[in-house]
């Protein structure tokens, strides 16, 4: 049982040849470009969507924040094809592992701290010390905003390594609970009813996206515009 | 952009288009117009996976059931031989695949007709830009036609006008000949009364008084009464010739009292 619980989160690997490669490259056969003015329904469809997130994500920032438009979109869709990929039975999903979230997470926060450090050093270093804290509380707020920000990259990538697996484990779990219990009988249909609801409740890794991406959206807005 | 390379050669003084000119890029025809079009029904499947092709091909040699009959054993094998093993994840198959085709059973017609509208929009939009350009156009022709109608009645306007003024022309013509005829006539009325008050007894009266009667205007020296209606009838003639206006053509021998 440990054995099998763990086996769907080891990097597949096929004749000592990484097929994870190909497994992270998959999503972005799924997303077609299309040169025409009207497209086949998926395309529409996916043009649509794109808009709209765009439009939501991005009408916050000034000019110089929408310049990294293309790479908040590119990573909302990765990060969300990922994982519903991931929902398919007998699949391997990237974020998964902790070492992809972080090397999502890191460089881009870091890119933003750098900016708004390099553009606007003093608002930056303000944002060490919310207003209106009274005076002896000043040095110990300012080592607690700087553990704050500095924590802000190992947030954002454990709680995607957290929510993925933990969903996927429950998921197996709860499957294999199942299969312990066909034998007695009665309790079969309730357990399938939970494993419908839990694996509704996980195609939500869609909001884990929007999670993600909007942590980092406010981070880089606070960072760079104000 | 064979029409291009020799524009790029002679861009400059230094021509540095030289080396790129002699390679021309995109002869050919580019891909992105006129696209063919897009089918727009896919093919045909059953259970959504199982193309129809596959049925047809096995319908000769086994008839309707046949394929069904393959599935089956196919499915029964693997599992008996485990080949599929029937583990956790089954059931999360189970529920997975179930749930996504309750949603595309239950969704798929609305998302597709949700994405044909879309387009439908799109195109809408484009079509009715056409369409007023048309209208626009359209409108600019009418009202330009409508206005060479009314260019073509013009002329009787202008008739109209032309044949007013050649009236007022000749009435105002006519007027001054009128007037001119008159002027000439008491003119010629007075030397006339003049010569009978000369010739009855005036001329002894005129010489007592030294000619004074002639009146300012008139040069008139005490001598002879032809001499005085010489000077007279210039200077008339002189008044004459002024009051005819310069428009007036006056071809009409103007007959002194002497002469006819």
């Amino acid at each position: 049982m440990n054995e099998n619980l763990f086996t769907s989160f080891i990097t597949p690997v096929i004749l000592g040849l990484p097929l994870v490669t190909l497994i992270v490259l998959f999503p972005s056969l799924l997303f077609p470009t299309s040169n025409r003015l009207v497209s086949n329904r998926f395309v529409t469809l996916q043009q649509w969507m794109l808009q709209l997130v765009s439009k939501q994500m991005m009408s916050i920032h000034n000019s110089k924040g929408q310049t990294w438009a293309l790479m908040l979109m590119s990573l909302i869709l990765f990060i969300g094809s990922t994982n519903l990929l991931g929902l398919l039975p007998h699949s391997f999903t990237p974020t998964t592992q902790l070492s992809m979230n972080l090397g999502m997470a890191i460089p881009l926060w870091a890119g933003a701290v750098i900016t708004g450090f390099r553009n606007k050093t003093k608002a930056s270093l303000a944002h060490f010390l919310p207003q209106g804290t009274p005076t002896p509380l000043i040095p110990m707020l300012v080592i607690i905003e700087t553990i704050s920000l500095f924590i802000q990259p190992m947030a954002l990538a454990v709680r995607l390594t957290a929510n993925i697996t933990a969903g996927h484990l429950l998921i197996h779990l709860i499957g294999g609970a199942t299969l312990a219990l066909m034998s007695i009988s009665t309790t079969t249909a309730l357990i399938t009813f939970t494993i419908l609801i839990l694996l509704t409740i996980l195609e939500f890794a869609v909001a884990m996206i929007q999670a993600y991406v909007f942590t980092l959206l406010v981070s880089l807005y606070l960072h760079d515009n104000t | 952009a064979a029409a291009a390379a020799p524009s790029l050669k002679n861009a400059a003084l230094l021509r540095p288009g030289v080396l790129q000119a002699t390679r021309i890029f995109h002869t050919g025809q580019p891909n992105l117009a006129p696209v063919p079009p897009l089918p727009e029904h896919g093919g045909k499947v059953r259970f959504g996976l199982l193309p129809e092709e596959f049925f047809q091909f096995l319908y000769p040699k086994t008839g309707v059931t046949g394929p069904y009959v393959l599935g089956t054993g196919l499915i029964l094998r693997l599992l008996s031989k485990e080949i599929y093993a029937i583990t956790p994840e089954t059931f999360s198959v189970i529920s997975t695949i179930g749930f996504l085709v309750y949603i595309v059973k239950k969704h798929g017609a609305s998302v597709g007709e949700f994405a044909d509208k879309l387009n439908e929009q799109k195109i809408a939009q484009l079509e009715e830009v056409k369409q007023a350009s048309i209208k626009q156009i359209q409108d600019a022709i009418d009202m330009e036609k409508s206005q060479q109608a009314l260019v073509q009645k013009r002329h009787y306007l202008f008739d109209v006008q032309r044949n007013n003024i050649a009236m007022a022309l000749e009435v105002t013509y006519r007027e001054q000949l009128h007037r001119v005829y008159r002027e000439v006539k008491n003119r010629l009325d007075y030397h006339i009364s003049v010569q009978n008050y000369d010739a009855s007894e005036g001329t002894r009266a005129h010489d007592k008084l030294g000619g004074e009667a002639c009146g300012a205007e008139h040069l008139c020296t005490a001598g002879e009464g032809n001499s005085r209606q010489v000077h007279c009838r210039s200077k008339a003639a002189r008044k004459e010739g002024s009051s005819s206006a310069s428009y007036v053509n006056t071809s009409i021998p103007i007959k002194t009292a002497r002469n006819s």
